[in-house]
Formats: structure tokens, C-alpha cells, sequence
């Protein structure tokens, strides 16, 4: 009777612990899950693929010896490389993004070069106009101090 | 215990207290903490920085504790975290210069467009001071012509005879700009008696003429004048001119506005087919451009040939394609291209001139 008493709510207690441990598990997600479905996004891009070759094949080395110390039964070190799987994943991503930002900057640059030629291009055109209209005018004024107004 | 055993005991005793050697991974994480990007992130990427240096911590503390696998882990995370700090400073230098770089090529598109106005405003009053120059000059007194020898007054006839339809075609295109302009009827009217007397044995009246086509382009630069002065940067004529050079007409400009040339316009004494293509394209234009009005001019290469109606034709052609404001004008042989004796030179004097002339300057 007595080993009934205490059995109930040792259970109970195992019964709040694992419901407590599978809601964490879904509001934050592991960071094998995490690394995963950053590796998946970047996998659709061949570019990213390109560029952050080196850090996805050390995010996926990383979850690959995660999941062989998982497996020898090492659950602690196997959470420890599901995160260093995570910080390159996160890495291969920011690689990623900053490979288009400075694409994007030199394109940028690129044609504001272009546009400073052009700029420089028509402050010259309008100098010469100037220069053309100044000569007009004189011609003008000359011709009507003659007596040719129009 | 022999000396042998006592040895090897104390050997085993200071290995094993020994530290272990450190790993690779960890002298790696040193020599990149020390490298020129790290250092930089640590001022641009603060956070990051922040958070590599602690999981470096964390891999020094397992290693002295003698946790060397754990060591390893921890130096590789701190690793890919210098990485990202270096990464994370990169991303935000560059989205700093791209957003420099747009404020600056915004800056110098508005700069390009005030210039483009300014040359646009510059090269219409430009054109127009120099129209005022050139009818200034022409007004000046010329020197009179004497009498000269036959042969000379049959060139100076025949001078006399293209300035007067130089002359009469300007006050027409006046008359287009501003129809209500009272002096031109006295012109005009003084350009058919020079007609009249160049038909007759009487000297050639060149300086008369001369002075008619210089009446002529005053009375249009100042029938043009209130448009210019409205708007000096409108660059009508330029975007008409582009314009038509786009569509293979080949247009050209003189005092009167933009000229396009059409060739062979006969065919059994009719306009033939292909002007008439022509012409339905150039009303069409005609329509999409109601400021400019449009004068039609056709070129006989027989020497003294009536106007056989060419004109008429063109004109008809040309409101059916919706052009509104048009008149048109036998010029007769009396404004060739080429002296009417040379070789092919029927083909080239023969033609029609659609000429939209310029309402503004």
C-alpha cells in the first residue's frame, strides 16, 4: 500500500517532465533541426552553394559526428557537435548574404562610375553651350548696335 | 621494489600528471583570434566577438579539465563563431556602403537631369540667338548688283528664282506658326510679283529677292518668338527630329522645322504607292505632334511644269491619317538639288518635302 503511495506521483512527476521537455522541444528548436533547415534553405541555391562551400561541409561533417556519438550512446557530445553544426550552418548563411551584399554594392559602384562620366560628360556639354550662347549673344548685340534688330 | 620497478613507476606518475599536448584545433582558434579580420570585428561586430571570446573560454576551461574531446568541440564552435564575427563586420561595412552608394547615385541622377534641362533650356536659346544673328545679318544692307553679262544674268535668274520660293516657303511656314500675322500677306504678295517679273526679259530682281527671304525668316522668328520665350528649354524639334531618324526617314532640319524628303513620288502622273505609305506614316506622326503644323512642298524636275495637283495629293493623304493643320505648295523646278543637266539629276530634283515646321524656335 505504502510502495502504491509513493509510486503515483512519482509518475505523475515523470509524466510532467517529459510534457515539459516535448513543449520546450516545440517552442525552440533543437539545433540539429535548426542546421538542418538552414543547410535545406541554402541547398536551393546554387550560388550559396558556391560560395559557402566550405562552412555547409563542415556543418554537415559536424552532424554527421553528432549523429555517430549519438549513436555510441554519448548523448552529450552528440548535442555538442548538433551545435558547432549550427554555428557553421549559421555561418555558411551569413557567408551567403554577404557574398550579395558586396555584389550588390559593386554593381552599385559600377554604375554609379557610369554615372559620374556622365555627369562629368554633360557639366561639360553645358560649359561649351554656355560658352556658344555667350558668343550668340555677342554676335547679336553687335548686329543690333548696326541697326539690324530683328 | 627493484630500481627497475621504482623507474618505470615514477615515469608513469609524471605522464600522467603531465598537461596534455594542446590540439590542433585550439592553436588554430589562437592564430585566427590574432588575424587582421578578427581584430577588426572585434570593433565593427561587437556581439559577435563577444560570443566567439566565450565559447574560446569555455574550450580553454574543458581543456583544463583535462576534457579534451570537449575541448576540441568547443574550439571548433568558437571557430565558426570568428568566423561569422568577421562575416557579421563584412555584412555591415557593406550594407553601409551600399547605402551611401545609393544616396549617392540618387544625387547624381538628379544632378544629370538638372543638366540635361539646363543643356536642353541652353541649346533652345542658343539656336534661337543665332536664328536672331542670322536674320540680323541678312537684314544688313547688301551691296547692289549691276547689270552683268548674259551668261551671268541667266545664273543670277535662276539664283533669284530659288531665293524668291526660299522666301515665299518661309512666310508660309510663318503663316502655319501664326496664322493671323498681318505682315506676311504683303509678302507674300510681293513674292508673286517677283515671279511674275522673273518670267519677263527685265533684269533678275536677285536683291529683292534676297531681301523677301530675309523678311521672310524675320517674320518667322517672330511669329515663333512668344513659344520660345514661354519655354526656352522645350527641345520639341529635337525629340521630333530623333524621332522620325528612328523611323528611317531620314529628316533633316533648315529654318523652317524638320524636313523629310520623299523621292519618286510620281507614278503615271499620281502619287504613287509607296509615298503614299510614306505619307500615311508621316500623319500619323503629324497627328501625335499637333504643335507642329505641317507644309508640303513638291518639286517638279521639268523645267517650267505646272502644278499638277502632287501637292494636293500628299495633303489628302496626310489628313487622312489624321495630320490637321497642313498647306501645301508647288515649288515648281524653281529649287533644285542639282543643276538640272547633269546626269540622273530628274531623279534626285523630282521630290516631296513634308516639312513640320518648328513652332517654337
Amino acid at each position: 500500500m505504502n510502495r502504491r503511495k509513493i509510486a503515483l506521483p512519482k509518475g505523475a512527476f515523470i509524466c510532467l517532465l517529459v510534457v515539459a521537455a516535448a513543449g520546450a522541444a516545440l517552442a525552440t528548436p533543437d539545433a540539429r533541426s535548426q542546421a538542418s533547415a538552414i543547410l535545406a534553405e541554402l541547398a536551393k541555391k546554387p550560388d550559396a552553394q558556391r560560395v559557402a562551400s566550405e562552412s555547409i561541409a563542415k556543418a554537415r561533417d559536424a552532424l554527421r559526428r553528432a549523429d555517430q556519438l549519438r549513436a555510441a550512446g554519448d548523448q552529450k557530445r552528440g548535442a555538442m557537435q548538433e551545435e558547432t553544426a549550427l554555428e557553421w550552418a549559421t555561418a555558411a548563411e551569413l557567408v551567403d548574404k554577404t557574398a550579395q551584399a558586396e555584389k550588390r554594392l559593386a554593381e552599385l559602384q559600377t554604375r554609379t562610375t557610369e554615372l559620374e562620366t556622365k555627369v562629368f560628360r554633360a557639366q561639360a556639354l553645358v560649359e561649351q553651350s554656355v560658352a556658344r550662347r555667350a558668343r550668340a549673344e555677342e554676335a547679336v548685340r553687335n548686329l543690333d548696335a548696326k541697326g539690324g534688330k530683328p | 621494489m627493484s630500481r627497475r620497478s621504482l623507474s618505470a613507476l615514477l615515469l608513469f606518475a609524471l605522464t600522467g600528471c603531465a598537461t596534455p599536448a594542446r590540439p590542433q584545433i585550439m592553436v588554430e582558434v589562437d592564430r585566427t583570434r590574432q588575424g587582421a579580420a578578427v581584430l577588426e570585428a572585434r570593433q565593427s561586430a561587437p556581439q559577435a566577438y563577444a560570443r566567439a571570446e566565450l565559447l574560446k573560454q569555455r574550450a580553454e576551461q574543458a581543456f583544463a579539465n583535462k576534457d579534451l574531446p570537449a575541448a576540441q568541440i568547443l574550439s571548433e564552435q568558437a571557430l565558426a563563431a570568428y568566423l561569422r564575427a568577421t562575416l557579421e563586420s563584412r555584412l555591415t561595412k557593406a550594407e553601409s556602403r551600399l547605402a551611401e552608394a545609393l544616396v549617392l547615385e540618387k544625387k547624381q541622377a538628379e544632378r544629370l537631369a538638372q543638366l540635361d534641362i539646363e543643356q536642353q533650356r541652353l541649346s533652345a536659346e542658343t539656336a534661337d540667338l543665332e536664328l536672331r544673328a542670322k536674320v540680323a545679318r541678312d537684314a544688313e544692307p547688301l551691296a547692289k548688283n549691276e547689270p552683268a553679262s548674259p551668261e551671268r544674268e541667266k545664273a543670277r535668274r535662276e539664283a533669284a528664282r530659288a531665293i524668291v520660293t526660299q522666301g515665299s516657303l518661309l512666310c508660309v511656314a510663318a503663316r502655319l506658326v501664326e496664322p493671323a500675322r498681318a505682315t506676311l500677306q504683303p509678302l507674300l504678295a510681293k513674292a508673286d510679283e517677283l515671279r511674275k517679273k522673273l518670267e519677263t526679259s527685265a533684269p533678275a530682281p536677285i536683291d529683292d529677292a534676297t531681301a523677301l527671304r530675309s523678311d521672310c525668316l524675320r517674320e518667322l522668328t517672330l511669329a515663333r518668338r512668344p513659344r520660345a520665350q514661354a519655354n526656352p528649354s522645350q527641345g520639341e524639334s529635337d525629340a521630333l527630329l530623333a524621332e522620325l531618324g528612328r523611323a528611317d526617314f531620314l529628316p533633316f532640319r533648315d529654318d523652317r522645322g524638320v524636313v523629310v524628303t520623299l523621292h519618286a513620288p510620281r507614278e503615271g502622273g499620281k502619287l504613287s504607292a509607296k509615298a503614299a505609305e510614306k505619307l500615311a506614316d508621316l500623319g500619323r506622326v503629324a497627328k501625335a505632334h499637333p504643335e507642329f503644323p505641317v507644309l508640303v512642298v513638291s518639286h517638279d524636275a521639268r523645267a517650267g511644269a505646272k502644278d499638277d495637283g502632287l501637292s494636293g495629293q500628299a495633303v489628302d493623304a496626310l489628313k487622312a491619317a489624321g495630320a490637321a493643320r497642313i498647306e501645301a505648295r508647288s515649288a515648281g523646278s524653281s529649287a533644285p538639288v542639282v543643276p538640272p543637266d547633269r546626269t540622273g539629276a530628274a531623279a534626285r530634283n523630282e521630290r516631296l518635302e513634308i516639312v513640320f515646321v518648328s513652332p517654337g524656335g
